[in-house]
């Protein structure tokens, strides 16, 4: 099943994205540990493409979204931009229920260390590759984070 | 004004900017090596630069663009491409037919070529994503800029002081910081409805430039005794528009 914008547009989207900050792991500057779940909250199943190594190629299909407590986005973020893919690409076929996971380092889309503050933090997951795949974007829910200074860590 | 001979007088006099539509400048980079791997065209973010414009009478700072800048950053990795080169590395008809249906691959629906490929032929994929970006971007920053010069502050909240003035107005999630991410995310949500699979336009794009290296490896076929017999055909040519898909709405 291929879906596209203009499926997501008319509420047909059978993923859900979920992100949770991974347990355990305390922001930094430098480094905040989330948990990116793709759920199939369809009855069918869905083909998601798996590209997702090198890290730095991440961008290309995840957008971080970091807002500070008054609504004021955290600007320059790394461009994801378009990729020329080519060979035998990978997929992961979800099952209706099903989940799959990975992890990604949210400070590391930014290009410089992240300030000090209280952060809300959400997740946009974007793909027009791939065959007989999802394609489109998925938003995520947000969760709130706190960056310490790097002085109050040491 | 009026002034006696030996007098001085300063005055401060606000002058409204004309305030003339800015156009977005751009800074593009390239960078060709020998890595394996996918060729990539990321956008870089925008960056703009304000001041602000004082209507006393009416106690306010109005936001002014002065400038936007935006690029991309190209990245093309050779390796694992053989660039053609007829009578060095290609020296049989059968490397030839090889070479050549490769090739015939790059802008086909089953393609893209896997091993003849010319760094000009990735750079030509590439430069169509470069394209790509700034044609969506120059659509898009028309609607965004008055948006962004719509935002105001009470002039008395930053009397005289302008730099805090622009410094209030780009606060907050409808402040001119969240107008310009809004601006990009809208970019960039449209970049991607444009085609990027085999036998769309970006591979035909790079398909068109490996004509003349199909055809080199024709002629040098043809200088044979006895000439080669050698795949025919030529990739075909993308449509010319960048941005065909229909716009997606925006309303900053």
């Amino acid at each position: 099943m291929e879906i596209t914008n203009e499926a997501r547009d008319n509420e047909m989207v059978p993923l859900a994205l979920l992100i949770i900050i991974a347990g355990g792991a305390k922001p930094t500057p430098t480094s905040v540990s989330v948990d990116v779940v793709f759920k199939n909250v369809s009855p069918e199943n869905v083909r998601i493409l798996k590209r997702f190594e090198p890290e730095e190629d991440l961008p290309i299909w995840f957008s971080v979204h970091l807002t500070s407590a008054d609504g004021t986005p955290l600007l320059g973020t790394k461009g994801g931009g378009k990729i020329n893919l080519r060979g035998t690409l990978d997929y992961v076929l979800l099952k209706p229920g099903e989940e799959f996971s990975l992890q990604l380092n949210a400070a590391k889309f930014f290009q410089t260390e992240l300030p000090e503050g209280m952060y809300k933090v959400s997740v946009t997951y974007h793909n027009q590759y791939g065959h007989d795949c999802f394609k489109g974007h998925l938003k995520s829910n947000t969760v709130t984070i706190i960056v310490p200074s790097r002085e109050k860590r040491e | 004004v009026s002034a006696q001979c030996g007098t001085q007088q300063k005055l401060d006099i606000n002058v409204a900017n004309p305030n003339a539509p800015v156009v977005i400048t751009w800074n593009h980079s390239s960078v060709t090596d020998q890595t394996s791997g996918s060729a990539t065209t990321v956008e870089k973010p925008f960056t703009a630069d304000y001041e602000a414009c004082a209507d006393i009478a009416k106690n306010e700072w109005h936001l002014r663009v002065k400038s936007i800048s935006g690029g991309t950053d190209m990245h093309i990795r050779m390796g694992g491409f053989i660039t053609p080169q007829p009578g060095v590395n290609i020296n049989t008809q059968a490397q030839a037919v090889s070479a050549i249906n490769d090739m015939l691959l790059e802008g086909a629906p089953g393609g893209p070529a896997a091993t003849w490929v010319t760094e000009a032929a990735i750079r030509g994929h590439e430069q169509w994503h470069v394209d790509e970006w700034v044609e969506t971007s120059a659509h898009y920053w028309p609607i965004a800029e008055p948006a962004l010069e719509g935002l105001k502050v009470n002039y008395d909240a930053n009397e005289n002081n302008m730099a805090g003035a622009v410094a209030a107005m780009r606060l907050g999630a409808s402040g001119a910081d969240a107008k310009v991410a809004d601006f990009k995310q809208k970019c960039r949500d449209y970049w991607m409805t444009l085609g990027d699979s085999p036998g769309d336009r970006p591979y035909r794009a790079g398909g068109v430039v490996l004509n003349g290296e199909i055809q080199a490896v024709r002629n040098y076929g043809a200088a044979q005794t006895p000439p080669w017999a050698l795949p025919k055909g030529s990739n075909p040519a993308p449509a010319a528009d960048h941005c065909y898909q229909p716009w997606l709405p925006y309303n900053p």
